[in-house]
């Protein structure tokens, strides 16, 4: 399909706004469309207003004296005042930013996003958004791909929902007791404090289109390939808990040979390896 | 009872560099049991001459533990030099051990004879023989002849005695004297107009000493309670260079410049204010966050958050009617690249208001697209028209009530029919729209791919 390319205005007129939405209307709402003025706050899916107040300039980001190249995006939950950097976005002359999606978030939990628009040279000022409440029900792993101290880049995502089975966690700590001829014990401990566990649940789901188990050799393979690669995941369980963790060697596969699917159950045992709460893991679309 | 007094291990300056030309305090700390008095001594560490010797100095209330200070006034050294000092620690009781040893000769009265050259003993300290102290006014090195303030009676050969004394002479604590480095900041403008700052420090020393390691710290505030915003730790470089992204509009940062020469000055510049002041852009809609089931994840769409800028080749203005401000073409176009948007060409909606000039003839706006095709408003003189690639065709007006007014035989209606406006016609106001005014007029344009729609309004 064919992208506008260019818009031209030629002279002898004065124009006092020119917007572009997406979305094509219907002649009724075209007609609609024309008794209202467009603007950033009130009008939906807007892409260009150039309102020609002193300036050639289309942009939803007002007080702009120089080149906008991004946005600082900031998370908190409602309940918390701290701000957790997201990430830091950067505009490509070429392309632009479609969304962003933040996987650092715990179910159940209440957030606000902070944004910070960025120019050449001035930052922003920061403006919330209105808060979301996340409501997953599924487990899900996420193979993450370091960027910097804090930050990860999301691969592949897999989602488990059928016969979710967890086994009791481990906080692995360090506190040892030392007796010795003295009424009390001596009690050390140790940095050590990390949280290991293991799960199962059967890799297929029951497809809402055809309403059959969707549960392959094809989709045991990935599974297999996933769980197996190199890499740290982003666990998330439905109780709202969150680790960046390994996935130890133990991980095994079985099926059900007494019904025709053959319904997959995985298991896996994983360790933290990274304090999940100041991370961030994102990962970034682009506009097609 | 013993008293003890022991040589101090933490003293200033000790292996540091100090400036001579201002008043310097000298530290040591007191480690033994009660302090009486005490005296400085620095010395040339090259000869060992001395260089200045500090009077002593009694004093009640020092402990073990507790920082003795000693001023050295400005200018009693010379910068540039290597040298050393030492204190002497006095208390009340002689029980500091110095020596010990049996009689040389027999002798009588306040005269006793010891072994020669023993360099430790001195004037003022006790000698313990038969029983009895006896002060010490003067030692013969080379005689061995020790006189006394007092008669010792008849001594015989090899009688032992012990000298104690009062007082401990600490070690050497060596140090050097140079200049203070001078060092300012550079790059602070007053106010700071940018999100970012590259700062650049600026060091000298006047005896050349260079710089071991420096540190930049940049603070929110200069109280107590200021939040550090950014820390270099100590970079082991002469190159003073700070960068730093992210000054907040409307706010003052403080900004310090700090390091030790290696010859163990240190320095800093003090807290320097950046008073930062700029136009803040604003988001004019926050984005919107969703949920995203499949991804687990939240979802920010910053579809939309972009900026355009059009380019203009005609050098128009943009003059103000009451509140309303807008371009006024007179010559050459107004144009914007906005293929970066991927704007598709079946889904987009482009609304225009326009006042078109009563002699304009020719293109109003034009829209091209990836595969060569394009989308045109003329207007001729009398018409508007839509051209489709070449292809012309009037355009679709609307009266104030959004109904379509005129049919193409120029025909009033009030039913839904469609009807095409002609500028040259009269029509009944009561039932349609109709060109009052002569032209200029105000039209809102409605331009998809396929349709374009116009409808005047008041501008």
């Amino acid at each position: 399909m064919s992208l506008l390319k260019k818009i031209t205005l030629y002279p002898k007129q004065d124009v006092d706004y020119l917007s572009v939405v997406r979305g094509k209307p219907s002649l009724d709402q075209m007609v609609q469309s024309m008794k209202i003025t467009p603007s950033w706050k009130s009008t939906p899916n807007l892409s260009l207003l150039f309102e020609f107040n002193g300036d050639f300039v289309s942009s939803s980001v007002v007080g702009l004296t120089s080149r906008l190249v991004g946005f600082s995006i900031y998370r908190r939950s409602v309940n918390d005042s701290v701000l957790h950097h997201v990430s830091d976005l950067h505009f490509d002359d070429e392309k632009s930013i479609d969304c962003l999606y933040d996987y650092t978030v715990q179910n159940n939990t209440e957030y606000i996003y902070t944004i910070i628009p960025l120019t050449e040279n001035e930052a922003g000022v920061a403006l919330e958004g209105s808060a979301v409440t996340t409501d997953f029900d599924t487990w899900s792993i996420i193979a993450i791909k370091p960027m910097s101290d804090n930050t990860y880049v999301s691969g592949d995502i897999w989602t488990l929902e059928s016969d979710v089975t967890t086994n009791p966690f481990t906080q692995n700590t360090c506190v040892t007791k030392f007796d010795g001829f003295s009424k009390y014990p001596k009690v050390s401990i140790g940095e050590r404090n990390y949280v290991s566990g293991s799960v199962s649940a059967k890799l297929g789901q029951i497809s809402c289109e055809t309403m059959q188990f969707d549960d392959n050799v094809q989709k045991l393979e990935a599974w297999r390939h996933f769980i197996t690669q190199n890499s740290q995941f982003l666990i998330k369980d439905i109780k709202g808990q969150m680790f960046i963790s390994k996935i130890l060697a133990d991980t095994t596969y079985e099926y059900d040979d007494s019904i025709l699917q053959m319904p997959t159950t995985v298991s896996f045992e994983f360790v933290e390896t990274v304090d999940a709460s100041d991370k961030t893991v994102y990962s970034v679309e682009l506009r097609e | 009872m013993i008293n003890l007094l022991e040589r101090p291990i933490s003293a200033f300056p000790y292996n540091n560099a100090i400036d001579a030309t201002i008043g310097n305090k000298f530290t040591f700390t007191f480690s033994g049991d009660k302090l009486s008095k005490y005296k400085i001594n620095i010395y040339n560490l090259v000869n060992n001459s001395s260089i200045y010797s500090g009077s002593e100095m009694s004093v009640s209330d020092i402990y073990r533990g507790d920082e003795v200070t000693v001023s050295v006034p400005s200018n009693t050294l010379t910068n540039g030099m290597s040298l050393y000092w030492d204190i002497t620690m006095y208390q009340d009781a002689y029980d500091v051990f110095v020596t010990s040893g049996r009689t040389a000769k027999a002798s009588s009265g306040s005269i006793l004879y010891i072994g020669l050259n023993i360099k430790s003993v001195a004037s003022g300290m006790k000698v313990f023989i038969n029983n009895a102290f006896y002060t010490i006014n003067s030692y013969d090195a080379s005689t061995g002849k020790l006189t006394l303030s007092s008669s010792a009676g008849s001594i015989a050969i090899k009688t032992n005695y012990v000298i104690y004394s009062n007082y401990v002479v600490s070690h050497n604590f060596p140090f050097i004297t140079r200049k203070t480095p001078t060092i300012s900041i550079s790059g602070i403008s007053s106010p700071h107009k940018k999100r970012s700052i590259s700062l650049t420090g600026n060091y000298s020393q006047a005896d050349g000493s260079r710089i071991k390691y420096h540190r930049w710290r940049l603070y929110n505030g200069n109280s107590s309670n200021a939040i550090t915003i950014a820390d270099t730790g100590n970079v082991f470089s002469e190159r003073l260079k700070f960068n730093f992204d992210g000054l907040i509009y409307n706010s003052t940062y403080y900004v310090e410049l700090s390091g030790e020469t290696q010859d163990g000055a240190t320095f800093t510049t003090g807290l320097k204010p950046i008073v930062v002041s700029y136009t803040s852009p604003k988001l004019l809609s926050a984005p919107t966050v969703s949920i995203d089931y499949e991804k687990t994840a939240l979802k920010i769409d910053l579809d939309g958050i972009d900026q355009y800028i059009a380019e203009d080749t005609g050098g128009n203005t943009f003059p103000s009617e009451g509140n309303r401000q807008y371009l006024h073409l007179t010559s050459g176009t107004v144009s914007v690249d906005v293929t970066k948007s991927k704007i598709k060409k079946d889904d987009f909606y482009l609304q225009m208001l326009s006042r078109i000039d009563v002699d304009s003839i020719g293109d109003v706006i034009r829209l091209d697209f990836e595969d060569g095709s394009y989308r045109k408003i003329v207007f001729d003189g009398t018409n508007l028209k839509l051209d489709k690639d070449g292809k012309k065709s009037l355009v679709l007006a609307l009266r104030d009530s959004s109904q379509w007014c005129f049919t193409t035989e120029g025909i009033p209606e009030s039913t839904s029919i469609l009807y095409e406006w002609d500028d040259n016609a009269t029509w009944d106001d009561t039932l349609c729209w109709t060109e009052s005014a002569a032209i200029p007029n105000s039209f809102v344009f409605g331009l998809t791919a396929d349709t374009c729609i116009i409808k005047e309004v008041t501008w």
